[in-house]
This record gives C-alpha cells, structure tokens and sequence, in this order.
C-alpha cells in the first residue's frame, strides 16, 4: 500500500520542490596574477551582480585552483596574467576546462567572452568601431579530471530505481497473489490489524494490553472448581489460557450481579 | 446450572445485506459454553455470513453478536483473539513448511505452542516439513484446523471442514471435534452433511434464505417430524454405503 500508493507520491512531491529550472552558476576558480583595479574590476564583473550572479568565483594560489579543477569541485580555472590592465600591452587570460563539463565550459567561456568585451570597451573608452580585439586575447584549455564525472550519479540512479522497482512490484504482486489465493483473508481472522502485519510477531502493546485484562476471577458467586475469567470488569468463561494463566492475580469481585449478553 | 445461564455466544436479530440480496435476515440464537452447535442449510442460505460476523470478520448491518461477553463490534481484535477460525476456503503460504505456518499463526495470536504437537492434534506430525502446496486437499484441511487450534480457542468455528473429505479423513476430524469439545471449547459448526451434524451436533439450526427455521438438538427435530406421521419412504438398512466404503477401504486415514 505505502510503496505503491504513497511512495509514489512522495518521490514526486520531493522532486515537485526541487527546482530544476534555477541556474546554478559554475565554480570557477580565479588566479589573479596582476592584483591590480582592472584585474579586480574583472574579477567582480564575471561574479556577477547579486540579482544575477554569472559565475561563482573562488580565487587561491594557481595549485590550489588546478587541484579543485582536477577533482570536480570546480569547472573551470581562469589565470589573468600580469600584465592584465596595463594599456598598450596584451594580456592573455588563460582559461583550463575539464573536458568533461562541455556545458559548463560553453557557459563559462561565453560569459567571459561578453565580460571581457564589455571591460575593455569600457576601459579603452573607445568606439566600438576603434576596438583592438586581440589586447585581451583568451586562450583555453582542455584537461581530463580525475573522478567520475556524470557517470557517477547516473549509474548508482539506474540501479536504484531498477532496485526500487523491483522491490515496489513484487510487494504489490505478492499482496495481489495473497489477497486472490485468500491467504489474507485468513490473516484477517486473526487478531492483528491490517496495518501491523510486520511488526505484530514482535510486539503490539495494544494487543498485550488487552490480554492484560484477562484475569482469573475468584469471585464466590461461582460453581467451586469451574475455570472463570475476568475480562476488564466482567465475567467471562475462560479455558487455559497460556498468555495469561502467568498473570493471573487474586482481586475482589465487585460487580457480583453480572450478566452476559 | 450456571451454563445453562451463560451463553458463549450471543447472536441477536443479525442483518446483512449485499447490495439488493438479504444475505442473514434476522438471525438469533445463543450457545452454550461447551456445546457443539450445528448449522445447517442449503448453499447460499446465510450459514457463512452468519459465521463470519460472529468472527468479527463481517460487520453486520444491524443486530448484536456477543463473543464470551464482548461485543464483536466493539473489539473485534479481543475476539478474535480467543476464537479459532477455520475458513472455508483456506490458504497459506505456499512455501512455508507446515511447522512453520503453525509457528507463524501461534505468533500471530501472541501463543506459545510447540508446532510438532500441535500437527499430531491432526495427524500431520509426520507431514511437519512438508510444503503447504504439497499438501493433499484433506492434509490442508486437516492443517486448517490444526492451525485454528494454536491460540486454545474459547470458540471454534469450523465452516464446512469436512467438504472434499474421504469418509476416513471425515472420521478422524469428527474425532478431533469430539476431542476439542472434551477439553472445554464451544464448537460452531456449518455442514452440508447430515450424517456429521445428527453424529456431533449437541444442537442445530436450521437455516434458510437468512433466516433460522428450526432450532433444537438432532433427536427433538427429527421427533417432531415424526409426530407431524412423517415415514421415510425407504426402511433405513442397519448399515449404509458409508460402512460399506469403511469397511473396504480400512479405517486408516489416507495422505
């Protein structure tokens, strides 16, 4: 019932709330080598404003940066060189992919291509016609990281739901195959309730509650020798009783005028 | 007699109606701790539905079944608890061993039971590692009464538990019921055959389109027929084809 049913629902409640279409702007690791105003000018272009962030930039030493790459934290490594801001010299902005991540790779490479135009033309202050394309020239790099890549959530994802909907159709068909051979008819003659199928084996404080009640009863209103029980406040006949003859207590009769029925 | 005062179940004025079809029309009748009590009736009359409200595993449309002094309706579980069921179509599981369904069904009803003697109550002891899908159509009925025996039921309902019997399984279960009656434990019974109803029945209700139409014990009905100047059309022999079967064919019961 709850895994067909239920479950079902919930994994598309889960998925309902979480938000597919948010873009998730890529890591990328920055090596600021100029440390000048342009090079920070840049830097906080690429990040983006925080209605729009474009890319989510960590900086750190060069080795640092490669080693994120390299593991997958980061998808991209974008060194500025020097001379970066300097007028009259070309600096080169050295940028490492993982191959892995083309769509990351497309994304990073077109925002900086439209950030690094938009700087230099702000920059340079020139005409657009007048702008000297190659003083910021960008070069890329492609490296294979270590790792899993896409493969490492996919394959344990197929082979969960091959798991999950293995397990989801033989419970739903062995209770189909139980309730038409008649097996849980039989099952509802017994005292356990439908809901505590599995645990009942176990325990079922209800249940043990109620056999609490079953007592002996010693009132003197009986026949001497005839077996009674007393069930919660009334009089029962009661043959032995395993479950409860251990519990048995001696206790006052007070509702001598019983009747059954 | 207090027994006499105190009846182990209680059936007042039940109704049950599936759809436009009254399956139990008023139906009342009280038995009495230890007895034996019989329910006859053509197929479709109402015996089951009868039987299945006094489990608990039916609630009537109206009227009051009484338990050993609880309420079917109001705590099914606590009855359910202290009676044996034997269901007419059974089934277990396929795969269990028989030792193990007895276990199981004892764990079911929080009972302690030893599953080798239980089984040898009906004769399967020898069978007790055999699959239930192995069983022969008399060995399953046999291990449906066994397993209605687990919790030492107050109340036994036993519907229709000889159907599909050879004469000497049928004897050995009438054996058992006689035996179960013994040990204190009130037996109700359904049946299509008359035989086993006039040889263990202590009462009989007579039952027809959902409503009783004679109550008493075997003797006093067919009496009462006799004083209507009833005559059977043939003399009854002093031995019938059941004997004859019997005496071919040897007491022993068959697997």
């Amino acid at each position: 019932m709850f895994w067909a049913q239920f479950f079902p629902l919930l994994i598309m409640i889960i998925f309902g709330m979480m938000n597919f279409d948010k873009y998730a702007s890529p890591n990328v690791g920055i090596y600021d080598a100029a440390n000048n105003d342009a090079s920070q000018a840049l830097i906080l272009a690429l990040g983006g404003t925080s209605d729009e962030e474009l890319l989510s930039v960590t900086t750190g030493t060069l080795d640092e940066l490669h080693n994120e790459l390299e593991f997958g934290s980061s998808r991209a490594v974008i060194e500025i060189s020097t001379n970066y801001g300097i007028s009259g010299e070309f600096a080169e902005i050295k940028v490492t992919y993982d191959e892995r991540f083309q769509q990351e790779r497309a994304v990073v490479s077109t925002i900086l291509g439209q950030v690094t135009d938009a700087v230099f033309k702000e920059a340079a202050q020139v005409p657009d016609e007048y702008r000297v394309e190659n003083s910021i020239g960008v070069s890329e790099t492609l490296i294979t990281g270590q790792g899993q890549g896409f493969k490492a959530w996919l394959i344990p994802g197929v082979a969960a739901m091959a798991i999950m909907q293995t397990g989801l159709f033989t419970v739903v068909f062995t209770l189909v195959r139980f309730k038409s051979e008649g097996v849980l008819r039989r099952l509802k003659a017994t005292p356990i309730g439908a809901c505590s199928l599995p645990r009942r084996a176990t325990h079922d404080k209800g249940y043990r509650r109620r056999r609490a009640n079953l007592r002996t009863c010693h009132s003197g209103s009986h026949r001497a020798g005839s077996k009674r029980w007393r069930w919660k406040n009334r009089c029962v006949v009661r043959p032995n009783d395993p479950c409860t003859s251990r519990r048995s207590t001696i206790h006052s009769d007070r509702s001598r005028s019983f009747r059954l029925g | 007699m207090t027994n006499a005062i105190d009846p182990v179940i209680v059936a007042k004025d039940l109704r049950k109606k599936y759809g436009d079809i009254t399956a139990v029309n008023g139906i009342s009748f009280e038995v009495r701790p230890g007895e034996v009590f019989g329910m006859l009736g053509p197929n479709g009359a109402g015996k089951t539905t009868t039987v299945e409200i006094l489990e608990g595993m039916r609630d009537a449309d109206s009227g009051e079944a009484i338990i050993n002094g609880i309420n079917v309706k109001d705590d099914p579980t606590a009855v359910k608890a202290m009676i044996g069921v034997q269901l007419q179509q059974n089934a277990f599981f396929d795969n269990l061993k028989l030792s193990e369904i007895v276990d199981l069904y004892a764990k079911l009803y929080l009972a302690k039971v030893d599953p080798v003697e239980v089984l040898s109550r009906v004769g399967l002891d020898n069978r007790k590692n055999a699959k239930y899908a192995e069983l022969s159509g008399g060995q399953k009925q046999r291990l449906s009464v066994a397993v209605a025996l687990v919790n030492d039921p107050v109340v036994l309902f036993l519907d229709e538990p000889t159907t599909g019997l050879d004469p000497q399984a049928r004897r050995q279960l009438w054996e058992l019921v006689r035996k179960i009656q013994a040990g204190g434990a009130t037996i109700v019974l359904t049946t299509h055959y008359m035989e086993e109803a006039e040889e263990l029945c202590d009462r009989i209700a007579v039952v027809e389109n959902g409503e009783i139409i004679a109550l008493d014990t075997p003797d006093a009905l067919i009496d009462q027929l006799l004083s209507t100047g009833f005559k059977p059309e043939k003399r009854v022999r002093e031995a019938n084809l059941d004997d004859v079967f019997l005496n071919l064919t040897g007491h022993d019961l068959r697997d």
